[in-house]
């Protein structure tokens, strides 16, 4: 009995070759060019599209802070305060609310952002006092009566 | 039972049959994953196949239709036990219920009608103890009663000065079709109706909800559903402004007519701020003032529209009712207790918890008539 | 609390600023000016809304630059042709148009995006004190000018100047008079 017959046999593609490539056409899809429907481009540009992805899921969060801080800046400048006394007083007085609530207070809730340093004890500094003479009429002018 | 499989074989279709095989699994041949061997992957055969399986779905549905809806009582496998599901169910609200009085709530009388039908055709006896259950229809009246004057006057003491067209709009809201269904759902109502049509019209929902409310009722007392209510329907006014469900016409002239009757003089409204008068987007900022002190701004895209508005504001801020200047409604705690308690003593003086222990409901006279 | 179309309504709106360019510098014009262009000083800001105010300047033809920045600073130009590169002094862009430097400082400060020219529209620049009529109907604030400006010895009064003190009297001399 000759068992070597299956060597002859003449060599069929993978079964899910088809679908394995259309797992990557899925993401190219909307791609520009031949990189949207060829292979062999198809899949080197979604491996670069996804590493893309993934680094700017870090620089987004750096992207928000930076929001965050530029909304609360404008918020706290609203009360004659600069930003970085602002952070001081919240550290002072131990809110420990984050700038992303704090911003979403600053936008939804102005008269809570306002009430802030009423729920702090009273013989610590509250974020909106005692900076008068930093963010005087002069320095100021954007706000004055 | 007999009754589900009846009014249940119509839903079935060719697509859903073929579905329900691929999910038990009575179209696999084998184990894709290998787990025996030491091969760590999924076999080939497999994402054709299940592309292949999706594929003939698709076409099912195209040929005879996307499956229609089924009752919760023919997903599952096991047999469904309705006296272990109403068990259940009163369990997971930690109510006390009769479970005969539940059975009732959900029982509705179009059910009994169509069964009583369907046993004639079939030439049975019709005296098999199902069709005795009474129906639901004097409990959810009764729980629809109860709950829109106890609704009323809960928010009577959580907000004194609320003029009563208000706190009955907003009762109005509460008990309406949206509201009370959305709870309803979420309770788990919508598995144990009974209603011969499927899926359950809205307003069924609506109906078997109150009757819940109104089995408890009749079962735990009118403390205890007050306490229901309070924390399944009022609960649902939490994050909103009450103001919204209640729209004023003419607020000026409302706003003059208040003041005339507390002697002070007439409003006043002065433009407080403006930008961009010359532009299509101008917004002005009207205040309205009397005897010199501001009782209410707001901005608007024209003098006549801010000005309307702002009477508006100031209406809130007679009634106490402003979401800025005015605390939440509480609920819960210890002044949700005393609103409570409030609700109850007035509900005991109206004479409307004598009027719902009786059998004839005789509230005709007051006007109130569930809107189903 | 009005209700939400009306909250939305004041929170969006434009404001219009009045700022007076006479002895300012164009840069601290421009340092004050870019944020309320973009917006950054509402707390709503995204760099990608559009939500900025609008500015009014005028006497821009008074601005001061500071130095011999008038005969030093140059402002460059290239064609894209060869041969096509051009400076001009600011004195000279001044002459030939007396917003252009403003223009160019304010248009230079604000960030590089697509929604610059968006901004730029917002800006209304006016070489002296004649604002058109519309313009003004608009004005809800006014801008206080970034710096204080000094007063010429002329400005003033004899009573004033007599008042100033001293280190040194030169006496009666007539010469040194």
């Amino acid at each position: 009995m000759r068992l070597s017959w299956c060597l002859r046999m003449p060599r069929c593609p993978p079964p899910d070759r088809y679908y394995r490539k259309q797992k990557i056409f899925q993401i190219s899809k909307h791609f520009g060019y031949r990189r949207a429907n060829c292979y062999s481009l198809a899949v080197r540009s979604v491996h670069k599209a996804l590493i893309y992805s993934t680094s700017a899921k870090i620089k987004k969060k750096r992207r928000m802070r930076k929001l965050w801080i530029t909304r609360l800046s404008a918020a706290t400048k609203e009360h004659h305060l600069k930003y970085h006394h602002f952070v001081q007083n919240l550290n002072k007085s131990n809110i420990l609310l984050n700038r992303k609530i704090l911003s979403e207070l600053a936008i939804y809730e102005p008269k809570s952002f306002t009430s802030s340093p009423s729920s702090v004890p009273d013989d610590s500094p509250s974020p909106f006092q005692g900076q008068e003479r930093e963010c005087s009429k002069d320095s100021s002018p954007l706000f004055d009566e | 039972m007999a009754a589900t499989v009846a009014c249940t074989c119509a839903y079935r279709s060719k697509t859903f049959n073929l579905v329900r095989q691929i999910r038990s699994g009575i179209l696999w041949t084998s184990n894709p994953f290998l787990t025996d061997s030491k091969v760590r992957h999924v076999a080939r055969w497999y994402r054709p196949y299940m592309w292949y399986l999706e594929k003939l779905k698709k076409k099912a549905e195209r040929k005879f239709g996307v499956p229609l809806p089924v009752p919760r009582s023919e997903h599952t496998e096991l047999p469904w036990d309705y006296d272990s599901e109403l068990y259940a169910f009163s369990q997971r609200l930690s109510e006390d219920f009769n479970v005969e009085t539940l059975r009732a709530a959900f029982n509705h009388r179009e059910y009994t009608e169509d069964e009583a039908a369907k046993r004639r055709e079939l030439r049975m006896d019709e005296n098999i103890p199902l069709l005795n259950i009474p129906d639901n229809e004097e409990l959810a009246e009764k729980g629809f009663i109860f709950s829109s004057e106890y609704i009323k006057s809960y928010l009577r003491s959580a907000y004194p000065k609320f003029p009563d067209e208000g706190v009955k709009s907003v009762s109005n809201y509460l008990t309406d079709v949206e509201i009370s269904c959305h709870i309803g759902r979420n309770l788990g109502v919508y598995d144990l109706i009974r209603y011969p049509e499927f899926p359950h019209p809205e307003e069924i929902i609506q109906k078997t909800f109150f009757a819940v409310i109104g089995s408890l009722l009749q079962d735990k007392g009118a403390d205890r559903t007050g306490i229901f209510v309070r924390d399944f329907i009022l609960a649902q006014l939490i994050g909103k402004d009450i103001n919204r469900f209640w729209d004023i016409l003419d607020p000026m002239k409302r706003l003059s007519d208040y003041l005339e009757t507390q002697k002070q003089e007439l409003p006043e409204s002065r433009i407080i701020r403006q930008s961009g008068a010359s532009t299509l987007v101008a917004m002005y900022i009207v205040g309205v003032y009397s005897n010199k002190q501001i009782l209410g701004f707001a901005p608007g895209v024209s003098l006549l529209e801010a000005e309307e508005e702002a009477a508006r504001v100031a209406l809130k801020n007679i009634y106490e009712t402003n979401p800025e200047t005015c605390a939440p409604l509480y609920i819960d705690g210890s002044r949700g207790k005393v609103y409570h308690n409030v609700a109850m003593k007035r509900l005991q003086d109206n004479n409307i918890l004598l009027q719902l222990k009786g059998d004839n409901l005789k509230m005709e006279a007051q006007g109130e008539k569930m809107s189903i | 609390m009005a209700n939400r179309a009306a909250q939305q309504w004041g929170t969006f709106a434009r404001v219009w600023y009045l700022l007076d360019a006479s002895q300012q510098p164009p840069g601290r014009i421009a340092a004050l000016v870019s944020p309320l262009l973009q917006g950054k000083h509402k707390p709503i800001y995204h760099p990608l809304s559009d939500i900025g105010d609008h500015v009014v300047i005028y006497n821009t033809r008074e601005v001061a630059f500071s130095g011999d920045k008038w005969n030093t600073k140059l402002y460059h130009h290239h064609t894209g042709y060869p041969k096509g590169f051009s400076s001009t002094k600011a004195k000279d862009v001044h002459l030939l148009d007396p917003t252009k430097v403003v223009h160019k400082a304010i248009y230079g400060m604000l960030p590089k995006v697509l929604l610059r020219r968006t901004m730029m529209e917002r800006l209304h620049l006016y070489p002296d004190n004649k604002i058109p009529e519309d313009i003004l109907a608009n004005i809800s604030e006014q801008i206080t000018p970034p710096r204080i400006i000094p007063r010429k010895l002329t400005e003033y009064s004899q009573e004033e100047l007599d008042n100033f003190p001293k280190l040194w009297h030169p006496g009666e001399d007539p010469e040194l008079r």
